[in-house]
């Protein structure tokens, strides 16, 4: 549970090195407690409330996990030995698992400026909280210095406690000037936990991308299916910085992914693109915030739900093009594939726009698979579920080709065809 | 192989097969021709289980195992997988799979329900490249989306090649010459002629006796107002040519 008792055993724990820190933290957890979880009359979470996080039995964890030697065998199995690995046991920093990147990575103290006093927009309410209950922050900088071309940064949150905890990773990463880097974001729990194991994940991540940086970042939100994910990105563009970065939501019970990406100056792209593929009851609410600061700036945004049984989906797009931001572009489309009837999904294209001279559009489509694709297949001995993941695979295909790289490309196609197979029974 | 009989079928309340049978062997080639609306289409998707027509009388018996079984009762996949083969009129077009995915996929459900172990890729291509031959098509077919920015003529040609590939004990082929120009017309006909054995039973559906220059059919049936209401050898081809259907009616 959230309350003051919980929060007061963690900060004994978890002292900050100054005053003004300890205070700030203070006073970010009651504001949180006092204003609470996000609810539906709250317009940006009318789709998806956690109030009822409030009550649920979350461990807020005290200790550093420990982890047993089927914690290792399961964590060494999913890493991947072509990429740099930084792993996260639980929402900690785990140095024996990593690979060596002391060279990219730092720990750091929260610092009062970590907790945002001033009042939070509610989009971003959970923030507060993930800053609060945080262990530490890492910060990673890639530069041309530590980074090789072509290497693949592999950062993986495991969760492997048996018992209900809040989780709260919170890590700042830095690509500088000209570098081209490529990073992928992993979320995984241990599968065979049983239904009484809820992990609550609240993270936030930001990534400053610099003049003339290049950032291919893929994210793979994959937990168990009890498990809730709650996270923020972040990205700043900087300028003439280039972003694809493409955000595959394909686990937990529940998912609230908030992607802001800003362009703090001018000449900067940014590809958005998101996947999302759900069964049994999952639901998973996208809210991205697109936000034209300067101009001379071209976003695209393209998300695709496959929705089965009776799961459900939410995409907000926000658009803002500030006054300053002429001759920004900014396209958006939201597409669904509905494989059940009892499935839903909400669409909602938000675009505010304060510049004149700008191009902006968004599309939003809800359909079902073809009949005649489908008899097509039925008719050359490809039974309904093949067929069904067939055509559900084409309908996603052209996400497995955001990326240059290859490596990253095909780790896209495998974690889809992966869960599209899980899914199709 | 195949045994229709007084065959009664609706699509969206409007009842289009009006009592036909039909009997087919293994080793002949039936050609259905007969007015447009007839049913000539409509028969072929009821036999390859299309789900937008529904019999509402009449049987169609289909030879599985060395017995007539009820083919009504199968779904369209399993038809498929006993040998039940239709080349669309109007070939679909499937974005985002590729024709050798779509080709591998089909083939290796047949295989794995025959009780045979599938093929892998590697020989599968091998496979593959002698059966494109028959068709004239060139490799880079295959990586294409199915049917996705295809000619009228490669379309008609990707479906013989699927025949090719699936080796079909009955194939009917729905207005396969239509849309082609003379030389697409020998391409597929040579297909369809190397794949004709005494096993298999072929099935076209026309409205031209041009296409059966090159494939010589056994039998010629009129469908006209639902029913078959003349049966007769090649020559009833060259006779509709010259007289028309009326005569018939």
């Amino acid at each position: 549970m959230i309350n003051k008792e919980n929060y007061l055993q963690f900060k004994q724990k978890y002292p900050l090195d100054t005053v003004a820190a300890s205070l700030a933290r203070d006073k970010a957890f009651d504001e949180f407690l006092l204003s609470g979880f996000p609810s539906k009359k709250d317009e940006a979470w009318k789709y998806t409330s956690l109030t009822y996080l409030k009550d649920v039995n979350v461990k807020i964890n005290l200790d550093e996990p420990l982890l047993n030697h089927e914690d290792m065998k399961w964590i060494s199995h999913q890493l991947n030995s072509d990429f740099v690995n930084i792993v996260f046991v639980n929402g900690v920093f785990n140095r024996t698992l990593s690979d060596d990147v002391d060279h990219f990575l730092q720990i750091l103290d929260m610092t009062a400026a970590d907790f945002n006093s001033d009042k939070m927009p509610t989009e971003i309410k959970m923030i507060q909280l993930s800053n609060v209950m945080a262990f530490h922050k890492s910060y990673i900088e890639i530069n041309k210095n530590n980074y090789q071309k072509n290497e693949i940064i592999q950062i993986t949150y495991f969760q492997t406690e048996k018992q209900s905890i809040l989780i709260s990773p919170v890590v700042k990463i830095k690509i500088a000037d000209n570098v081209k880097a490529k990073i992928i974001l992993n979320y995984v729990s241990r599968p065979e936990f049983n239904q009484n194991t809820s992990h609550v994940l609240n993270s936030d991540l930001h990534i400053e991308i610099n003049k003339n940086a290049e950032l291919e970042f893929l994210q793979i939100q994959n937990e168990n299916l009890n498990d809730v994910h709650i996270s923020r990105l972040k990205f700043d563009l900087n300028e003439g910085s280039k972003l694809v970065s493409l955000d595959l939501s394909l686990g937990s019970k529940l998912s609230r992914h908030y992607l802001e990406t800003n362009f703090n100056s001018e000449n900067a792209t940014a590809g958005i693109y998101g996947v999302i593929a759900l069964a049994d009851k999952q639901h998973s609410d996208q809210y991205t915030f697109i936000n034209h600061v300067k101009g001379h700036n071209q976003s695209i945004q393209k998300y695709k739900s496959i929705l089965a049984d009776q799961s459900n989906s939410v995409f907000r797009g926000r658009v803002r093009i500030e006054q300053d931001a002429q001759k920004a572009q900014s396209q958006q489309l939201n597409k669904s594939l509905m494989l059940s009837p009892l499935a839903t999904v909400n669409s909602i294209p938000q675009l505010e726009i304060y510049a004149d001279d700008v191009k902006a559009g968004h599309g939003s489509t809800v359909g079902q698979l073809n009949k005649d694709e489908m008899f097509y297949f039925l008719s050359r001995g490809i039974d309904q579920i093949t067929a069904t993941k067939m055509l559900a695979f084409g309908f996603i295909l052209e996400m497995t080709s955001v990326f240059q790289d290859l490596a990253l490309q095909n780790k896209v196609s495998e974690i889809l065809n992966e869960k599209l197979n899980g899914m199709m029974k | 192989m195949l045994e229709i009989k007084n065959l009664f079928a609706k699509t969206d309340d409007k009842e289009i097969l009006k009592g036909l049978s039909l009997k087919i062997n293994a080793g002949e080639v039936h050609a259905i021709m007969g007015p447009n609306g007839s049913g000539k289409s409509t028969l072929s998707k009821i036999i390859a289980g299309h789900p937008a027509y529904e019999v509402t009388s009449g049987e169609v018996k289909y030879e599985i195992n060395f017995k007539m079984q009820n083919l009504l009762e199968l779904e369209p996949d399993v038809r498929a997988k006993e040998g039940v083969f239709l080349a669309f009129q109007y070939p679909i077009e499937v974005p985002g799979v590729s024709n050798f995915n779509f080709l591998q996929t089909s083939f290796n459900a047949i295989l794995q329900y025959q009780g045979s172990e599938p093929m892998n890729e590697i020989d599968f291509k091998k496979f593959l490249d002698q059966k494109m031959k028959l068709v004239s098509m060139k490799p880079e077919y295959l990586d294409r989306a199915v049917n996705v920015g295809f000619s009228g003529g490669e379309k008609k040609r990707n479906e013989i090649l699927q025949m090719a590939v699936l080796n079909p004990r009955l194939a009917l082929l729905d207005e396969t010459d239509s849309g082609l120009d003379i030389d697409a017309l020998r391409i597929v006909a040579d297909g369809v002629n190397k794949i004709k054995s005494k096993d298999n039973a072929i099935v076209l559906v026309t409205h031209y006796q041009r296409l059966l220059d090159y494939i010589k059919p056994d039998y010629v049936h009129v469908l006209a107002n639902g029913k078959i209401i003349q049966t007769g050898d090649a020559s009833l081809a060259l006779e509709l040519e010259k007289k028309g259907y009326d005569w018939l009616m």
